[in-house]
């Protein structure tokens, strides 16, 4: 079939052809497939007319806009949790290693993975607008 | 415009351009998922989504690979993914849409339903299989890359899916002469 399909066989044609003219059963077996061959060869795929770029617009465009809300409350937190920090870091009485002291840092760096932001990117595109003078 | 300019345009921020993408390959892509899912409903989901994902990962796209295998990749995970859920839950779309097109006289000795119902009633795998390799005209190496497997795989897969769907067409055809069922 690999030869019938137009692609490069494993064994060289005249090697197939003899052992299909010697064995029944794969003779049987290729003419089986042969069937199927002129069966779908004659058919074509059905086309569709449908167009589904306004939903796919729509949907990119929905996807775009950022959740305000669940931003507005992601920032909130996490300056409560600042604000908590610190006010048991200040504490009299209680010794704090570096290690503690790093936790803001990795809070923020967290939060911003969560953002999908980065604090540190330059955007040129960026442009100022209205009186800059 | 070819696809990578549009690609490009996609990539700076311009979404209209990727509706130059999905009205050039809407048709092939709902046509394959059609021939995965059976039905025209959920192949509208399925190419709905995978055109909303195949936008929000622009960006890997590899600009040496043409757009639609990639496409195609992505379209048949959520078509796969469907059918994977279809059997949980009960379908919703349970409509039978045709897979094939009125043939043209003289294109084939056997009558089209038939080829149509050996076709539905194939593994939603050989049936992409057996469209992609003549529906499409597909090559082994090109049918290896759409469904991600080894050449070899796909010969011997060939060979089963051939086998199964003249049985199937033989069955039919038996029981359309009996008179067991009509030819709609």
């Amino acid at each position: 079939m690999t030869i019938l399909d137009g692609e490069e066989p494993i064994l060289s044609v005249n090697e197939v052809n003899e052992h299909i003219e010697r064995c029944a059963d794969c003779r049987h077996v290729l003419e089986q497939q042969k069937q199927v061959d002129a069966i779908l060869h004659g058919q074509s795929r059905r086309t569709f007319a449908d167009n589904v770029w306004p939903t796919v617009a729509a949907r990119i465009e929905q996807s775009a806009k950022p959740n305000r809300l669940s931003e507005l409350l992601l920032f909130v937190s996490l300056g409560i949790f600042l604000l908590a920090y610190k006010i048991i870091e200040v504490l009299p009485g209680i010794t704090h290693s570096v290690t503690i002291k790093l936790v803001p840092l990795a809070i923020v760096f967290v939060f911003f993975r969560v953002l999908k932001q980065n604090p540190l990117e330059i955007r040129p595109n960026l442009r100022l607008e209205g009186n800059t003078k | 415009m070819d696809d990578l300019t549009v690609i490009q345009k996609c990539n700076a921020g311009q979404t209209e351009a990727f509706g130059h993408l999905v009205r050039k390959y809407q048709s092939e892509a709902i046509g394959h998922a059609v021939a995965i899912l059976g039905n025209l409903e959920d192949a509208r989901d399925a190419v709905q989504d995978a055109f909303l994902d195949a936008y929000r990962t622009l960006k890997t796209f590899d600009p040496s690979r043409k757009f639609y295998p990639w496409l195609y990749t992505i379209l048949r995970n959520h078509c796969f993914k469907m059918l994977a859920s279809r059997r949980k839950e009960p379908a919703t779309g349970t409509g039978k849409t045709k897979i094939l097109s009125q043939p043209t006289e003289g294109t084939s000795s056997i009558d089209v339903n038939i080829v149509e119902k050996a076709l539905r009633e194939m593994s939603p795998e050989d049936r992409e299989l057996l469209t992609l390799k003549y529906l499409d005209g597909l090559h082994y190496d090109e049918l290896a890359e759409r469904l991600g497997v080894p050449l070899g795989t796909i010969m011997s897969r060939l060979y089963y899916a051939r086998g199964r769907f003249r049985e199937k067409v033989v069955r039919f055809q038996e029981r359309l002469d009996s008179g067991e069922i009509d030819n709609e």
